[in-house]
């Protein structure tokens, strides 16, 4: 075999390592997970840098594989979607279907990514040295190198905004008015707690956050709104602070809901521990979702008034 | 392989040509999807990867058919699985997600958008045949130079493009409707948008909203023959959904009283619509609800009414 070969599979499987970290921080990686991903994005590379061999030696039915290839990735996404929603059940705060459908389509998208980036690598290099003459190691340089950027590249254009880059997160107050309405900043009416005993603990133990689109922009606004982003940042906020609250007490459960005076997200949350930094950390390094983009695009010459 | 009819070069510059081709026939009509819903970079991604594959299948068609490698030609069908698995997945993700948004998009507008998933993915595998055919044979029989036979294989493939375009090209609501404006009246607790009986609103407060911040707008198509179309449940939710993509609506999850629907003027063959958007602005409304697609599901409903008017 080629040293090219394993140029390409090499690309191939740094362009899924560098995409990786990103991954890490936003939702934890299992061990298992892990191992699956690592031999898939290996699987993916590697029958990218046969594509070009393979064309060359006209063996026709090898462009087969791609599509056995594609087929076995859509297999992936199918699978993680399956995984997360069965896992649903168990989650004190679920991750909601967009979540889920995000996390699946990014399984998917980077095994493509492994595929192309070993299939320029090799392509390059045979192009280079057919077309244009230049000698091997040239080549091989080349080829690799461009290989990188387009990794680069593509890690740059998938990596996912998150919260903190649209929005302020700011502390408000909770406070109960008519004995038992709940009112968090503003916002009058969030939910209607009849216990005693459960006011108190949202007044001693509960934290309030507000989230406010940045520049008064209602495609900002437009993110937040999506009920999916929602539960995103909510279950983020779980996945890091815990939250107070038994499998059977839906009084705790949380709530985010829509402030219209400035368009923003207000949350009341009982954590495990009582630190706002901590909660507004979590609220900012929430990954924006794909499909909570695109609101209120005809909404771009007005502001939000205050 | 050396009793082939192609020399190698011939074949790898062919293969390489007819697959750029074919990639480059795809983005000329992503630019069309991207504005009739949004697209995101992972999407472009996979429809690149998508439109890569059928275009190298596209590439491989013609070469492996004068080698008499039929067995090759088995892959036609394995791509149109792919193709076909492609349209489903898309369904069942833009049905999750549907079930979250406020105003959902309905089962025929994501129909819709699955099968144009499907369709697209053809143009790449059709534009890359043609280029390939063009490129050998121009090839072969002229004798001119592989630039130039480059250059003449592009000719036949704009021209395919450019008809899949023109054929796939939806019309949009604004092609057979006109929109106008109409009047929210209450009759006691009855909302009624001119007159058609819309739903019974019981709290006072939310009256008040729908006088001062609620918008309503009347449908009418230009010819009967036409009306059929927008009185397709699925074209009416596609209309609703494009107004709250474009404009938000100004309601939240557990607002229920806050409603954005659309009802059938039948005695005057029209549709009327309320909503409440984030900023009233008519004239941002009528723009949207004419740059919604007409749904092929919704096509050919009342046929029989086209002819006479």
């Amino acid at each position: 075999m080629d040293k090219i070969f394993f140029i390409g599979i090499i690309t191939g499987l740094i362009s899924r390592l560098i995409m990786l970290n990103t991954e890490q921080k936003q939702y934890p990686t299992q061990p298992n997970v892990l191992l699956t991903q690592m031999v898939l994005a290996f699987v993916a590379s590697s029958l990218g840098s046969l594509l070009v061999p393979a064309l060359i030696d006209r063996s026709y039915t090898s462009i087969t594989f791609l599509s056995l290839a594609a087929e076995q990735f859509r297999q992936v996404r199918s699978s993680r979607r399956e995984a997360l929603h069965n896992l649903e059940e168990v989650q004190l705060v679920k991750r909601g279907d967009d979540f889920i459908e995000e996390i699946a389509r990014t399984y998917e998208v980077r095994n493509y990514m492994c595929i192309m980036v070993s299939c320029l690598t090799v392509g390059m290099f045979r192009v280079l040295t057919s077309e244009f003459n230049i000698n091997e190691g040239v080549a091989q340089i080349i080829g690799g190198a461009s290989g990188l950027a387009l990794a680069f590249y593509m890690r740059k254009l998938l990596s996912r905004k998150s919260i903190g880059e649209i929005a302020d997160v700011v502390p408000v107050e909770i406070s109960f008015v008519d004995e038992c309405i709940m009112k968090v900043g503003d916002l009058q009416g969030v939910t209607n707690v009849g216990l005693e005993s459960d006011r108190k603990l949202y007044l001693e133990k509960g934290l309030a956050i507000e989230i406010i689109p940045k520049d008064n922009s209602y495609e900002n606004a437009g993110i937040l709104y999506d009920m999916g982003q929602r539960q995103t940042i909510i279950y983020n906020i779980y996945s890091r602070l815990g939250i107070y609250r038994q499998n059977d007490e839906p009084a705790f459960y949380p709530l985010p809901r829509r402030n219209p005076k400035k368009q923003s997200i207000m949350i009341a949350y009982i954590p495990i521990e009582k630190d706002i930094n901590k909660l507004i950390e979590a609220v900012k390094s929430t990954p924006i979702l794909a499909t909570a983009k695109g609101k209120n695009i005809s909404l771009s010459k007005y502001k939000i008034n205050s | 392989m050396n009793e082939s009819l192609l020399s190698e070069e011939l074949f790898r510059r062919s293969f390489i040509i007819a697959t750029v081709i074919g990639i480059l026939s795809r983005g000329l009509v992503l630019r069309v999807v991207d504005k009739q819903y949004p697209s995101r970079p992972e999407d472009y991604i996979e429809q690149i990867i998508m439109s890569g594959l059928a275009a190298s299948l596209g590439a491989i068609a013609f070469p492996a058919l004068l080698d008499k490698e039929f067995a090759a030609l088995t892959f036609f069908a394995v791509a149109i699985q792919q193709f076909q698995g492609i349209a489903n997945q898309e369904r069942t993700a833009l049905r999750n997600i549907d079930q979250s948004l406020i105003v959902p998009k309905g089962a025929a507008y994501i129909e819709e958008i699955c099968t144009t998933y499907e369709s697209r993915s053809y143009i790449s595998l059709a534009t890359a045949l043609a280029a390939s055919i063009t490129y050998i044979r121009v090839y072969k029989v002229y004798d001119v130079g592989y630039i130039t036979a480059g250059f003449i294989a592009v000719i036949p493939s704009i021209i395919i493009g450019l008809l899949f375009r023109k054929y796939l090209v939806r019309k949009s609501i604004g092609d057979i409707a006109n929109i106008v404006p109409a009047q929210i009246s209450f009759d006691d607790c009855i909302l009624r948008v001119n007159g058609v009986y819309m739903q019974n609103i019981g709290l006072e407060d939310t009256r008040k909203r729908y006088l001062e911040d609620g918008v309503a707008v009347e449908v009418k198509t230009k010819s009967l023959g036409n009306f059929g179309i927008i009185n397709d449940d699925g074209q009416r939710q596609a209309m609703i959904n494009n107004i709250f993509i474009h404009m938000g609506i100004d309601k939240d999850v557990d607002e229920k009283d806050i409603l954005a629907i659309a009802k059938t003027d039948l005695d005057k063959n029209s549709v009327v619509m309320v909503y409440i958007p984030l900023i009233k602005d008519m004239d941002e409304i009528i723009r949207v609800i004419k740059s919604t697609p007409i749904i092929e599901s919704a096509k050919g409903k009342q046929s029989a009414y086209r002819k006479q008017y």
